[in-house]
């Protein structure tokens, strides 16, 4: 246990200095620092990282940092919001897949979660649009809350400050409504990632003998799965949701762009296209850090649950 | 099952692709597609810079007389008065080549380090697994969005991009497969034969792993394509006039609160089109040859 902590943790340092380099080299390039000694730079870019100094926004003329934690709590919430449901959706389609395996309804799972994997996020967005936001005027489409409304922020997330301000009022519904078409366009490709990693692990898992032996004993299949299947499972579905994840951050900087989502996407996508490179790099270094802590606590988690699920009352036995 | 599996890697590709009809008629439809740019190219005069100063905005109609042929803009022309097929067709051509070439690029960088840290070092692996780990945590539009600020915004920048952050998964593909066929029998019957690394990978080792290649090119595939398309639709891959299947969609998106799907729809059912039909394809061969966990 302590032995798997050490090791991930060095790994963690390691992989962030390699980060680190990375967008040094990203910072020297955009700031044309090639002639200095780069060392000195680097030491000095280094500081100022730990201090979490990105300069100054060239738009906004704020410093970066804080903008960052306003546009990174708009795109927080829109990504838990499309996750939740969406991890949930996927893990039990993957289970039915999983247990009707080459029947009719682990084809038409498969074969749709295939389909819909293919369809690129900003088309679908854009055919909600036309769909459920021009062709019928039922759900708005730009924005987080209607501009009737006061944005004074609070915690940042818009569901949560309509809620302290005026409790279930318009301005709460209204926001609501404001999530529903962004949301929807996120969590399809999560969805069908999720259900093919359930649905590869959980089979593989499902093919043992234990299982077949549970089988006759005539405990109900959602027993098996929850008592046998899932337990020798998680490990391989943990270790791969770092896919889902990547995932869900990619497409949404794409959904924030279609729908107008004051968030992360939009922000850096308009720091591109002006040449702020202080804030492209403060984006590289946060959301990098931020999948590097992620993969590495995955993986420590999937090594955990090899330990804690398999072996209940064991937990000194070390993974492979 | 066990028997079926040995007889179908006997068997030749073609053969595998016909005992599943989706992956088959999946093919079909790559062909085709394939021949329709291709012959649009060579055969139809196609232009899809010029702007007809006359049509802006037509939808799309097909109509035919034997003294005039085929309608002129059978898919319409686009607000700034472009012909939408000559734009699709070269768009397409655009998209998918430097989507290929992505592909092709960081699987051949990944298969080649791969292979050298399963087949020789250990120790190798370590420090790989971790500049794997730690590139793995740019996702390719990320990535893009750091080569692209450096070099500026063009396809070829945006395919690199792809192709860069392609390679760790590629290699760690190739590795784990490289080293879980490595503990089977026949690779140690291979080696008490006699036979030198290089020659047991290329004759025993590679040829029975090609299949799981080939299945995870197709998804590198499919998925560079969906990137490439992401970056084009954020402005961030063809540049200005170049069409590009991704940017199509992105220059017309203010069209659809006017009504006229088309234009949205045209360029979208493209990509989806092909990107389903590579899909299908690598599902179906993964199907033919019972290889479920991959």
């Amino acid at each position: 246990m302590i032995l798997i902590l050490l090791r991930k943790s060095a790994m963690l340092l390691l992989s962030a200095v390699i980060l680190l380099l990375l967008t040094f080299w990203f910072h020297v390039r955009s700031n044309d620092l090639g002639d200095q000694d780069l060392f000195l730079r680097f030491l000095i870019y280094l500081n100022r990282i730990l201090r979490l100094d990105f300069g100054f926004s060239a738009q906004s003329s704020r410093p970066v940092s804080g903008e960052f934690l306003e546009y990174g709590a708009a795109t927080a919430e829109l990504c838990l919001a499309a996750m939740i449901p969406s991890l949930a959706a996927g893990f039990f389609l993957g289970c039915f897949a999983a247990l009707h395996k080459d029947r009719w309804l682990d084809s038409a799972i498969t074969n749709s979660s295939i389909m819909f994997s293919s369809i690129p996020v900003f088309w679908i967005a854009q055919i909600f649009i036309a769909l459920l936001a021009v062709r019928v005027d039922w759900i708005p489409s730009n924005g987080r809350i209607s501009l009737l409304y006061s944005t004074e922020q609070i915690t940042g997330f818009i569901l949560v400050d309509t809620l302290l301000r005026d409790g279930f009022g318009d301005s709460f519904l209204n926001a609501l409504t404001h999530f529903i078409l962004p949301v929807l366009s996120l969590s399809i490709l999560p969805t069908t990632e999720m259900i093919r990693i359930v649905r590869n692990s959980l089979y593989s898992v499902m093919q043992q003998n234990y299982i077949k032996a549970a089988f006759s004993r005539g405990w109900s299949s959602w027993y098996i799965i929850y008592r046998h299947g899932l337990r020798n499972a998680m490990p391989s579905i943990l270790a791969q949701c770092g896919s889902v994840l990547f995932l869900t951050f990619t497409s949404v900087i794409i959904v924030e762009n279609v729908y107008n989502w004051p968030g992360v996407g939009t922000w850096i996508i308009e720091a591109i296209r002006s040449g702020d490179v202080n804030v492209v790099n403060a984006y590289l270094v946060l959301v990098g850090m931020l999948f590097v802590v992620l993969n590495i606590s995955l993986e420590f988690a999937a090594d955990l649950s090899i330990i804690y699920l398999n072996h209940p009352g064991r937990g000194r036995s070390t993974p492979s | 099952m066990s028997e079926e599996k040995d007889t179908s890697r006997g068997q030749g590709f073609i053969q595998v692709l016909h005992s599943n009809w989706m992956a088959w008629y999946a093919m079909w439809f790559l062909v085709a597609y394939f021949l329709l740019v291709a012959g649009s190219m060579a055969f139809i005069d196609l232009n899809p810079y010029d702007q007809q100063t006359m049509d802006f905005f037509r939808p799309p109609r097909i109509s035919f007389s034997f003294s005039q042929g085929l309608s002129k803009f059978i898919l319409g022309t686009d607000d700034l008065g472009r012909d939408v097929y000559a734009r699709l067709i070269y768009g397409a051509r655009n998209t998918f080549l430097y989507a290929l070439a992505a592909a092709v690029i960081s699987s051949l960088a990944g298969g080649l380090v791969g292979f050298l840290s399963a087949l020789y070092s250990s120790r190798l692996l370590n420090i790989i697994r971790i500049l794997v780990s730690s590139v793995r945590s740019y996702t390719p539009v990320i990535l893009a969005f750091a080569i692209i600020t450096v070099l500026g915004p063009s396809l070829k920048n945006a395919a690199v991009a792809i192709a860069v952050s392609l390679i760790p998964r590629f290699t760690l593909i190739c590795h784990e497969i490289t080293t879980s066929e490595m503990k089977k029998e026949y690779i140690r019957a291979v080696m008490l034969d006699g036979a030198g690394t290089l020659a047991m990978f290329r004759l025993s080792l590679f040829p029975n792993i090609r299949d799981v290649l080939i299945i995870q090119f197709t998804k590198h595939f499919s998925m560079a394509i969906l990137d490439l398309t992401a970056l084009g639709f954020l402005g961030l891959s063809a540049e200005a006039q170049e069409p590009e299947l991704g940017s199509m969609i992105a220059e017309n998106m203010d069209m659809l609160y006017t009504g006229n799907y088309w234009i949205i729809a045209i360029p979208g059912v493209a990509i989806i089109s092909f990107v389903i039909a590579i899909n299908i394809l690598s599902d179906g061969i993964r199907n033919a040859l019972h290889r479920e966990n991959l």
